[in-house]
C-alpha cells in the first residue's frame, strides 16, 4: 500500500491503559483507593491525549502503522490506523475517559471491588484500542475476546442473579459466534496463506478462487463481527447485558464496545467489498432490519435502560445502512458520545430513585426530582438521537440519508426510524420532566439530594460537549443547515409526538406490554444465531 | 497420525466440531454447555493443527535444512486460542456457580424462569 507512514509507538495506545491497570492493581494491593482512581485515570487521560496527537498526525500524513517489535511487515504483528478512523478512535477514548471520571465520582464500596472495577475497565479500554488498530484477522479475534471477557466481568459486577445470567448469555453467545469466526479465518488462511485483512483481500483479488469456500468463510467472519455490532438476528445478547450492567458499564458497552466492533467490521468491509460485491447489500439489509426492529422494540419498553439498549440496536442498524458513505463513521462517533451520555444521565436518575421504570419515574417526590443539569444533559442526548439540528445525531443521520438517496425505500426507512426514535425519547423525557408530588408524610428528604458530585457532572460534560461540537462543526462542514433539512427535523419531531400520544393510549399500552414481554431463552437465541449464520452463508 | 488418510482426519475433526456445536444446543444444564464449548474449541485447534501439518510434520526447530517442517504460525495462533478458551471456561464456571448459589439450579431456562417470576 502506498501512503503508509511508519509510526513507532503507535501501539502505546494499547499499552498505556494496560500499564495503568497494572499500576492500579498494585495501588489496590497496597490499599490506596485514591491511587487506584488516579493511576487508572491518568493512564486513560494520557491515552486520549496521544490519540488526539495521532488524529492530528494522520490528518497531515495519512495512514500510519507500526510493526510491533520491529519485525518485517510479512512476519510481524501490524497495527494501523487511517485519518477518519483516528478521529472516531479519539472520540471513543475521550468518552472512555469521561465514563471513568463519572464512575470515579461514585466508586463502588469496598477496596477490592473498586480495584477490580477500575483494573478491568482499563483492560477493556485497551482491548477497544487494540480492536480498532488490529490489521490482521487473528489479532482482531484476540482483541475482541479481551473486550468481551472484560465486559462480562463488568456486566456481572453487581453480582445480582439477573446481571449474572445476562453475563452468562453474553459470554456463551459471543464464544459460539467467535468460534464460527475462527472457522472462517481458517478457510481464508488455507486459501491465501495470509492473515492480514488487506493482504488476504489482495490475494483473493489476484487469484479469485472458485467454489463456495471463500464466500462461506466471509459469511462466518461477518457473523462473528455483526454479533459484536448487535445486528438482527445476532443482537439477542444485547438488551439484557446492556440493561442489567451498572450504569457506567452500560455506557461503555453501548457507546464504545459496539463502536470498536463496528470499526473492525468496517475495516473488513473496506478490504473485501471489491472482491465480494454481495457484501454491501447484505450489510445494508441487516442494518435496515435492525434499525426498524430495534426502534419498535424500544418503543415497547418500560425500563429506561432497556429502552436505551434497544435504541443501540436501532442506531447501529442505521450506521450499517450508511456503511457505503462517510455518514457511518460520523454517526458511529456521535452515537458513541450521545448514547454514553444518555446512559450516564439515566444512571444518575435511576440511582437516586432506585428504579429505572419510566412509568414510576413520571412522578417524583419533591426533593428527588431531576436537577437542571440532568435535564440539560438529557435534552442534549435525546436531541442528538432524535436528530435535532445543531446536535451530532442530525449530522450523522443527514449524511446517511444522503448516502442512500438512490434507494427511496431506505430513505423512507431512515425517516420511519427517526419518527419512532423521537416518540420514544418523548416517552423517556417524561421521566426527566416529571410531575412533582409532595413526599409521603413522615419521610422528609434533605433538600440538597438532587445535587450532583463534581466528578459525575464532569463525566457527563465531556460527551455532552462532543455531541454539540460534532453537531455544529459537522453540520456547517457538510452544509446540512438548510431550511429543508431543518423543516424535516421539525416535522419528524411533530409526527413523533403524535406517535407518542398513540403509544400511551390504552391499545398502544397493551400492544407495548405484549411486545416487551417477548424474551428469547438462551437456546432459542443460539438457534436464531445459527440460522442467521446459515442464511448469511447462502446469500454471500 | 500418519496412518490416517488426509481426508479422513478432516472429517474426524469436523465430527468433533459438530458434537461440540450440538452439545451446546442439546444440554439444558449450563455445565454441559461449558463442556460442549470446550469440545468445540478443541475441534478448532485440531483444524488449525491439521492445516499446519499439511506443510510437513517435523518440528520447525534446529533445522538441518532438508526437512519439511509444520507451519509454526498456526501453532502459535492455537496457543493463544487455547489461553483465551481457558479464560472463557473459568469465567463461565464462576458465573454458573454463583447462579447455582442464588437459584439452586444450573438449568439455564429454569434460572431465567425463576428470575422472571421473582420480578413479578
Amino acid at each position: 500500500m502506498n501512503g503508509v507512514t511508519d509510526l513507532p509507538l503507535l501501539s502505546l495506545l494499547v499499552v498505556l491503559p494496560l500499564a495503568g491497570s497494572a499500576g492500579a492493581l498494585l495501588a489496590g494491593l497496597r490499599g490506596s483507593r485514591q491511587g487506584v482512581l488516579w493511576i487508572s485515570g491518568i493512564s486513560l487521560a494520557a491515552q486520549t491525549i496521544f490519540a488526539g496527537w495521532i488524529a492530528a498526525y494522520t490528518g497531515v500524513h495519512g495512514t500510519v502503522r507500526e510493526v510491533v517489535g520491529g519485525w518485517s511487515v510479512t512476519t510481524g504483528i501490524t497495527v494501523m490506523i487511517g485519518p477518519a478512523t483516528a478521529l472516531v478512535l479519539l472520540v471513543v477514548l475521550a468518552v472512555a475517559l469521561a465514563i471513568h471520571v463519572y464512575a470515579a465520582g461514585s466508586p463502588p464500596e469496598g477496596m477490592v471491588r473498586t480495584t477490580v472495577f477500575f483494573v478491568v475497565y482499563g483492560i477493556v479500554v485497551s482491548g477497544l484500542a487494540a480492536t480498532i488498530l488490529a490489521e490482521d484477522l487473528f489479532n482482531l479475534f484476540v482483541s475482541l475476546e479481551v473486550v468481551s471477557l472484560g465486559a462480562v466481568v463488568l456486566v456481572a459486577y453487581r453480582r445480582t442473579p439477573r446481571s449474572m445470567i445476562a453475563a452468562l448469555r453474553y459470554l456463551v453467545i459471543s464464544t459460539v459466534t467467535i468460534a464460527l469466526y475462527l472457522v472462517g479465518l481458517l478457510i481464508l488462511y488455507r486459501q491465501t496463506g495470509e492473515l492480514g485483512i488487506s493482504r488476504v483481500a489482495q490475494a483473493l483479488m489476484a487469484t479469485p478462487p472458485a467454489g463456495r469456500a471463500v464466500p462461506i468463510a466471509l459469511a462466518l467472519i461477518v457473523t462473528g463481527l455483526t454479533t459484536r455490532v448487535a445486528s438482527v438476528p445476532f443482537h439477542v445478547w444485547l438488551p439484557d447485558a446492556h440493561s442489567e450492567a451498572p450504569h457506567p458499564v452500560s455506557a461503555l458497552l453501548s457507546g464504545l464496545v459496539l463502536k470498536a466492533a463496528f470499526l473492525a467490521l468496517y475495516r473488513v468491509y473496506l478490504a473485501f467489498a471489491p472482491a465480494m460485491t454481495s457484501l454491501v447489500p447484505i450489510l445494508m439489509a441487516m442494518g435496515a432490519v435492525s434499525a426498524l426492529l430495534g426502534v419498535i422494540l424500544a418503543l415497547a419498553q418500560r425500563s429506561a435502560k432497556r429502552l436505551l439498549a434497544f435504541h443501540s440496536v436501532s442506531q447501529m442498524g442505521l450506521i450499517l445502512v450508511g456503511i457505503g458513505g462517510t455518514g457511518a463513521l460520523v454517526h458511529a462517533a456521535s452515537h458513541a458520545a450521545f448514547k454514553s451520555l444518555l446512559f450516564l444521565v439515566v444512571g444518575v436518575l435511576a440511582t437516586r430513585r432506585g428504579t429505572a421504570d419510566i412509568y414510576e419515574l413520571r412522578t417524583a417526590p419533591a426533593g428527588k426530582e431531576p436537577g437542571r443539569w440532568e435535564q440539560a444533559f438529557f435534552l442534549i442526548g435525546a436531541g442528538a438521537i432524535a436528530g435535532v439540528p445543531g446536535l451530532s445525531g442530525f449530522v450523522g443521520k443527514g449524511l446517511i440519508t444522503t448516502s442512500v438517496r438512490s434507494v427511496p425505500f431506505l430513505q423512507l426507512l431512515v425517516q420511519l426510524v427517526s419518527v419512532g426514535t423521537a416518540a420514544s425519547f418523548i416517552k423517556l423525557g417524561t421521566a426527566f420532566f416529571p410531575r412533582v408530588v409532595e413526599p409521603a408524610a413522615a419521610t422528609t428528604t434533605p433538600p440538597s439530594s438532587n445535587r450532583l458530585a463534581p466528578l459525575t457532572l464532569a463525566g457527563m460534560a465531556i460527551p455532552g460537549a462532543i455531541t454539540i461540537l460534532i453537531g455544529v462543526a459537522g453540520g456547517i462542514h457538510a452544509g446540512l443547515f438548510t431550511v429543508a433539512k431543518g423543516g424535516n427535523a421539525l416535522a419528524t419531531l411533530a409526527i413523533g409526538a403524535v406517535l407518542f400520544r398513540l403509544l400511551v393510549s390504552s391499545p398502544g399500552k397493551s400492544l407495548a406490554g405484549g411486545l416487551s414481554g417477548v424474551r428469547l431463552g438462551l437456546d432459542s437465541s443460539l438457534t436464531a444465531i445459527l440460522l442467521g449464520a446459515v442464511v448469511l452463508a447462502m446469500v454471500v | 497420525m500418519s496412518f490416517l488418510p488426509e481426508g479422513l482426519r478432516w472429517y474426524l475433526a469436523g465430527a468433533i466440531f459438530l458434537v461440540g456445536l450440538g452439545g451446546i444446543f442439546t444440554n439444558r444444564r449450563a455445565v454441559g454447555k461449558v463442556i460442549a464449548l470446550n469440545i468445540l474449541n478443541s475441534a478448532l485447534v485440531l483444524f488449525f493443527i491439521l492445516l499446519g501439518s499439511s506443510a510437513g510434520d517435523s518440528a520447525p526447530i534446529l533445522f538441518r535444512g532438508d526437512e519439511a517442517a509444520v507451519d509454526p504460525l498456526v501453532q502459535a495462533l492455537m496457543l493463544t486460542a487455547i489461553v483465551v478458551g481457558v479464560c472463557v471456561t473459568a469465567l463461565l464456571l464462576v458465573l454458573i456457580q454463583r447462579l447455582y448459589d442464588a437459584t439452586g439450579t444450573t438449568d439455564v431456562d429454569e434460572i431465567e424462569r425463576i428470575l422472571n417470576e421473582r420480578r413479578h
